[in-house]
This record gives C-alpha cells, sequence and structure tokens, in this order.
C-alpha cells in the first residue's frame, strides 16, 4: 500500500527524490504524489532542468583535443617528477645499497671484527682496572670502608658536612694548605701508619683514627711510651691540619673520607759504597690517599 | 533539444561494482606506492579528465585548471601511501581537486570580493521562491544562452554550494561522496545543494518575461 503524501511533506522529498537518494519507499510515495500534483511536479522539473542547464553550461564540456595534449603532457612531467622523487627516497636509496652483494658481506665482515674488536677492548679496560686484592689502593679502600663501618654515628645525611662521600677519581682530592702544620713530627725510625680522617667542606679534619702502625722500634721494650708520645703527636699536627676541601665533579665542595698511608723509609747505603752528598738526605713521609 | 536536458549527462557513480573496483583500485595502488611507472601513468590516464574537468568547472579558467591538474595528481602521488581505502579512489582524488580549488578560490576572493554577492542579498531582490507558484517555462532552457545564465547565477554563489551542486550536476557524486569530497555531513550537502537550487530557481523566475 502506498502511503499518501501531502504537498508539505512531499516538498521535503522533492530534492531526494531528483537525486535519486530517496528510499525505496519514499521514492514510491513521491512518484504517487506527483501524479495528481501539478505544483510538485513542476518543482521536480524545475529541478532537472537547472541541473540539465549546468551540464550544458560547464566549461568543461568544451575540453578541446588541445586541452587534451596539453593535460597529456602535463601529467607526463608530474610522472617525471614523480619518479625522481621516487629514486631519492630513502627506502629506495637503501634498497639500492644491498642491489650489490658483493660489497655486503665484506661489510658484514668488517663490521663483525670491529665489534669484536670493540669487546676485548672493553673486557681489558674492564681487567685492567679491577683492584688487585693486595694492591694498596684495595688495602685502603677497605680500611676506610672498616672505618666508616666503626664510626656509624657520622652518617648523619647528605645535608650535614659530616657526610663523607667516597674520594674516586673525578673528584679532586683535598689539598693541604701551606699555613697548616707540617707533619713533621714522624717518628725517626722506619714506620708505615695508616691512617683514616673525614676532610669537611670547610677543610677541616672532623675525624681520624690510626688504622694500622708497623715500626720497627714498637717491638723494642722500653719504648712503647714514646712511641705513643710520637703518634699523639703526629695525629695532633693532623687534627690541626687545614685543607682545601675536597671538589666534586661539578666543582662543589664535599666532604670526604681519606686514609693517607705514611711511610717513613731509610735508604742505606752498602759498605764501602760512597755517599752522594756529606748529609744524610731527610727521609720524607710519603702520602697516599683513597 | 529538450533531449538535451535529460538526465542522460549525468555519469551514474553506482553503476559499476564497487566491490570490483576496490579489488582493481588495491592492486593499482600497490603498484603505484611501490613505484611501477606504468601504473601511475594507468592511474593519471583513468582519472585526468575528471580532474581537469571538475578543476575547469569550479575555476572557469583552462590554465588555472591545467595547474590544479598538475599539482592534484603530484599530491595524489605523494599522498598515495596514506590512502587507506576510506573512501573509492575517485572520491578520494575528488576531495583533493576541491582543496586545491578552495586553496586558490580564497585568493581569488580576496580580489574580487566586491564582485560576490551574497544569497541572501540575491534573495531579497528576486523575491521569496517559495511564495512564488510560478513554473519555469521549458523554453527558457530552450537555449544556450539560458544555460549560460544558469551558470553565471552559479558562478556567484558560495563555493560550497556551487562545489556541491557541480558534484551532484555533473560527476553524478552521491550525496555520501559528496560529504566525503568537501568533507562534512551529509545533512549540510542536503542543505547546501538546497539552497543553491533555490538561489539558481529563483534567477530564473527573473526571467520570466
Amino acid at each position: 500500500m502506498i502511503p499518501y503524501l501531502g504537498c508539505d511533506a512531499a516538498r521535503e522529498m522533492l530534492q531526494g527524490f531528483v537525486d535519486g537518494e530517496l528510499p525505496m519507499t519514499d521514492q514510491v510515495a513521491v512518484e504517487s504524489h506527483l501524479r495528481w500534483c501539478a505544483t510538485c511536479s513542476a518543482r521536480v522539473e524545475d529541478t532537472r532542468l537547472i541541473g540539465a542547464g549546468i551540464r550544458l553550461a560547464a566549461p568543461a564540456q568544451e575540453t578541446t583535443s588541445e586541452d587534451l595534449s596539453t593535460l597529456a603532457a602535463i601529467q607526463s612531467e608530474v610522472l617525471t617528477r614523480i619518479r625522481a622523487e621516487h629514486d631519492q627516497s630513502l627506502p629506495v636509496r637503501l634498497g639500492g645499497m644491498f642491489e650489490d652483494m658483493r660489497f655486503l658481506w665484506p661489510a658484514f665482515g668488517a663490521t663483525a671484527a670491529l665489534v669484536f674488536g670493540l669487546f676485548t677492548a672493553l673486557a681489558v679496560h674492564r681487567a685492567a682496572s679491577a683492584a688487585d686484592p693486595a694492591s694498596i689502593a684495595n688495602m685502603i679502600q677497605m680500611l676506610a670502608r672498616q672505618s666508616a663501618e666503626r664510626r656509624p654515628h657520622l652518617q648523619l645525611g647528605p645535608l650535614s658536612s659530616y657526610y663523607p662521600v667516597q674520594l674516586d677519581a673525578l673528584m679532586l682530592a683535598p689539598r693541604p694548605l701551606s699555613e697548616g702544620p707540617a707533619l713533621d713530627s714522624l717518628p725517626e725510625d722506619e714506620a708505615v701508619f695508616a691512617l683514616s680522617a673525614v676532610v669537611t667542606r670547610e677543610g677541616r679534619v672532623a675525624d681520624y683514627e690510626l688504622l694500622q702502625s708497623v715500626r720497627d722500634g714498637v717491638r723494642r721494650r722500653g719504648e712503647s711510651a714514646a712511641l705513643t708520645d710520637e703518634v699523639d703527636a703526629m695525629l695532633a699536627a693532623v687534627k690541626r691540619s687545614r685543607f682545601e676541601p675536597a671538589q666534586g665533579v661539578g666543582g662543589d665542595a664535599v666532604t670526604v673520607r681519606v686514609v693517607w698511608l705514611l711511610a717513613r723509609t731509610t735508604v742505606k747505603a752498602e759498605a764501602g759504597a760512597k755517599p752522594l752528598t756529606d748529609e744524610e738526605p731527610p727521609p720524607a713521609p710519603r702520602l697516599a690517599r683513597s | 533539444m529538450q533531449a538535451g536536458f535529460s538526465g542522460e549527462l549525468v555519469k551514474n557513480a553506482g553503476a559499476i561494482s564497487w566491490s570490483d573496483v576496490d579489488t582493481r583500485e588495491a592492486a593499482l595502488i600497490e603498484r603505484c606506492t611501490a613505484g611501477d611507472d606504468l601504473a601511475c601513468a594507468e592511474l593519471v590516464a583513468a582519472h585526468q579528465r575528471m580532474v581537469y574537468g571538475l578543476a575547469f568547472n569550479l575555476l572557469g579558467d583552462r590554465d588555472e585548471a591545467l595547474d590544479v591538474s598538475q599539482e592534484v595528481f603530484l599530491r595524489v602521488f605523494r599522498t598515495l601511501s596514506s590512502f587507506r581505502g576510506q573512501s573509492a579512489l575517485r572520491t578520494w582524488i575528488y576531495r583533493i581537486v576541491v582543496n586545491q580549488v578552495r586553496n586558490r578560490q580564497r585568493w581569488w576572493r580576496r580580489r574580487r570580493r566586491s564582485d560576490l554577492v551574497s544569497l541572501d542579498d540575491h534573495l531579497r531582490q528576486c523575491g521569496d521562491v517559495e511564495s512564488k507558484r510560478d513554473v519555469l517555462p521549458d523554453r527558457l532552457l530552450a537555449s544556450k544562452e539560458t544555460a549560460a545564465r544558469i551558470w553565471d547565477a552559479l558562478e556567484r554563489l558560495p563555493f560550497d554550494q556551487r562545489t556541491a551542486l557541480i558534484l551532484r550536476e555533473v560527476d553524478g557524486l552521491r550525496y555520501e561522496e559528496i560529504a566525503f569530497s568537501l568533507d562534512v555531513a551529509v545533512g549540510t550537502v542536503k542543505s547546501r545543494l538546497t539552497r543553491a537550487r533555490q538561489a539558481l530557481r529563483a534567477e530564473l523566475l527573473g526571467l520570466r518575461p
């Protein structure tokens, strides 16, 4: 059954009817309406005539063979440009690199050799930089670790000047200032001392500890009191010393824990050897740090 | 003469099976993106008249239309890899044409602003179309001169209305395809077509003796 359609409703659908965009039921309903409504039929006819006029007057209807040949020339140019752009594109250039396989295997071998060399150099570097357990550096580090573990009260936090960090190769070690007391009170005998200390950001010695001492004269009875005095004097000199504080990578002053290894060595000439100078050269302490 | 104004000139966009076109187009696009020169030439040959025709109809200038055709195909090939089959290839190319022409029209509009007449002014001069019960006499369209006057009236319409009407009447696109080409909703296409046809009808009613 075809639904009845009034003029108002039909007028809303006339455009869709002319353009063939209505559903089938609406299309049939409008057709039925147009059979008896002359006004709507005339409107449909108007719309169709306007469309026909547009198609007739469209400039493109007058396209000439000359236009087409010009168009063909232009499109040929387009294809040439597109081909050139395509040839210059990255995927094509990468693909071209692998066209000649003669170069692929040498390149692959060279790359493998380079990678192998890099790994070998890295392994050698790691092996060389690993601390020998018997080395002085390792010993100093172990002593520093033991000293820090014995004094946990100094771990006060990063904002404290008493928070020591481990001194490493990238940092600038604290240097003694010239106006500070010299470490000239070392015992005269052959001796080695390991001294742990914390140098604050202000350049003061905040904490110190004698870690280890080896001395020939210790074994001699009756001299232990004198030895204690000498060590105390040395520690007092260290305590009074002033340093230029250690500097981190960014140049900021940092509090560091250092271990000094002080050694006094006496070189004795062999019998019959002629001394180079009349006076015996003064012994010089050696400082080691970690 | 009346026979010349029949709907035969309208290309029937739905006459081809879309599934067949999709398969064929997909293969063609794949070959083009792979750099196949023959495929590129085939794509150009299949669409160049359509591109040129639409550009010519929208711009009304032969040289401009040729320039736009070149730009359109350059853009087609540069962006073909991004085409995901969201529409038929033809509709996608229509969209590029419309955008290229719109860019040129913006420049033209700045130069010819004084020549343009708004639709409201136009309707005010011609009166309310709906109030007139007159029907266009067939004889008014029985000459090319009348068709030319229709085209002149069409050229005075806003770009979006004019484009929608040309895509519908000359290129035979369906509402959905026009909507994709203009990047608007289907309802917007319908309203633009309605307003454009009203304006042209008002123009033709003014031709009555």
